[in-house]
């Protein structure tokens, strides 16, 4: 059953935007790892896509080293972050066709007004479904 | 196929998506395997079994003591024969059926895409990185489906690189140039039956290939922590810039192998 609400403390949600903010002028990504509806962790990876600005894909390497990461902490992966530098925290045509965790959630961090944004999306396998986030 | 090849496969042809079409498939296939140790033990056993018709194994070792506790193909009284002519013994012992090719060396790079273009599927059970970039690079070319494995210590990863499906990514796009670091389980250890886990996913992923059955692990990476007892998958995205593959036109169709 799909959880409704996602678990994001507020320091992760701070290093989510550190991170966005870190690189304005292309989409940052990467894992978090928690459990079920509770994220713990974040886990950067490079975004290797040439159109870095309007899309991210992520560095192979980085995810494997990741996942070891999450593994030796005792954790799952439970959700993937990325930026929209100058749209919004939705998730993009291109998100959705290449979005590939199912049951995972997807936060977007979107910096297109002068304070960042972030949403929560639960991904099913086949379809986003915006997801409230308990910040806890 | 006659009675005896009907009873020592009807185990597996009696599986509604292999039945006796996918046995005269797996009769029909050619397969390289490159490497016999390891990895190359479990899959080549399982593949020789199972009734794949042609195998090449190239390897240009020899059986060494310190490999027995893990290269289940070689016997001890084996020790220091060539790795390809041991296997030839035990799969001939265990499937006279199989007819068994041995090229005991380090093949250059005509001898890989030779073996690679009469090859319906290669298997990557070797140990270092050189060759595994000469092997991709060589399936690439070809568009000759590749079943990677590797094991060190307690983990291990599995996948397949298609080069007829437009979106799967290869070795390189997984590991690019900076794959210098030379690990190896005659360096670093590793557990023993990791090796038979992963060998026997990658013959499953092989047979799958042939048959043109169910999903394959293309464009996933099969992470594996027999320590902790756990499995990740990594979704691996092809990556656009890929000197290797990115080239390759999309026009290939699906992975389906027809032998």
């Amino acid at each position: 059953m799909m959880p409704e609400k996602v678990r994001l403390p507020p320091e992760l949600q701070q290093k989510l935007f550190d991170a966005a903010l870190a690189q304005p002028e292309q989409e940052v990504c990467g894992l978090l790892g928690g459990h079920a509806n509770a994220l713990h962790s974040i886990y950067p990876v490079a975004n290797i896509d040439p159109d870095a600005r309007h899309a991210f894909l992520l560095e192979p390497q980085g995810q494997i080293a990741a996942m070891r990461a999450m593994r030796e902490r005792g954790e799952s992966l439970r959700g993937i972050y990325h930026s929209h530098p100058d749209t919004s925290a939705a998730p993009s045509a291109r998100d959705r066709q290449l979005a590939a965790y199912p049951d995972t959630y997807y936060l977007i961090v979107s910096l297109q007004s002068s304070l960042p944004d972030i949403r929560a999306f639960y991904f099913d396998g086949n379809d986003f479904f915006c997801s409230p986030i308990i910040s806890c | 196929m006659n009675d005896e090849q009907l009873l020592r496969y009807s185990r597996q042809m009696m599986l509604p998506e292999i039945d006796a079409a996918g046995q005269q498939r797996l009769l029909e296939a050619r397969v390289l395997i490159i490497g016999v140790g390891g990895l190359g033990s479990a899959v080549s056993m399982y593949l020789a079994a199972s009734g794949v018709g042609h195998l090449t194994l190239v390897d240009y070792d020899k059986v060494d003591l310190s490999n027995l506790q893990r290269q289940i193909v070689h016997t001890t009284d084996r020790i220091g024969e060539l790795k390809v002519e041991s296997a030839r013994k035990t799969l001939a012992a265990l499937n006279p059926d199989v007819e068994i090719q041995t090229l005991a060396v380090k093949p250059d790079e005509q001898q890989l895409q030779e073996q690679v273009a009469a090859s319906d599927v290669v298997v990557d059970a070797s140990d270092n990185f050189n060759t595994r970039f000469a092997i991709n690079a060589a399936c690439m070319h070809n568009r000759v489906p590749l079943v990677s494995g590797a094991a060190i210590r307690f983990e291990a990863q599995v996948s397949v690189f298609n080069p007829r499906n437009p979106d799967c990514p290869c070795y390189h796009c997984l590991y690019g140039e900076q794959a210098s670091t030379e690990q190896s389980c005659t360096a670093n250890g590793v557990i023993a039956p990791l090796l038979g886990i992963i060998g026997s996913m990658q013959a499953c992923e092989t047979m799958k290939l042939i048959m043109g059955i169910g999903d394959t692990l293309e464009g996933r990476l099969l992470l594996l922590d027999v320590m902790h007892m756990e499995w990740q998958i990594a979704r691996l995205p092809k990556d656009p810039s890929c000197p290797v593959c990115s080239h390759i036109s999309d026009d290939a169709g699906k992975s389906q192998v027809t032998p």
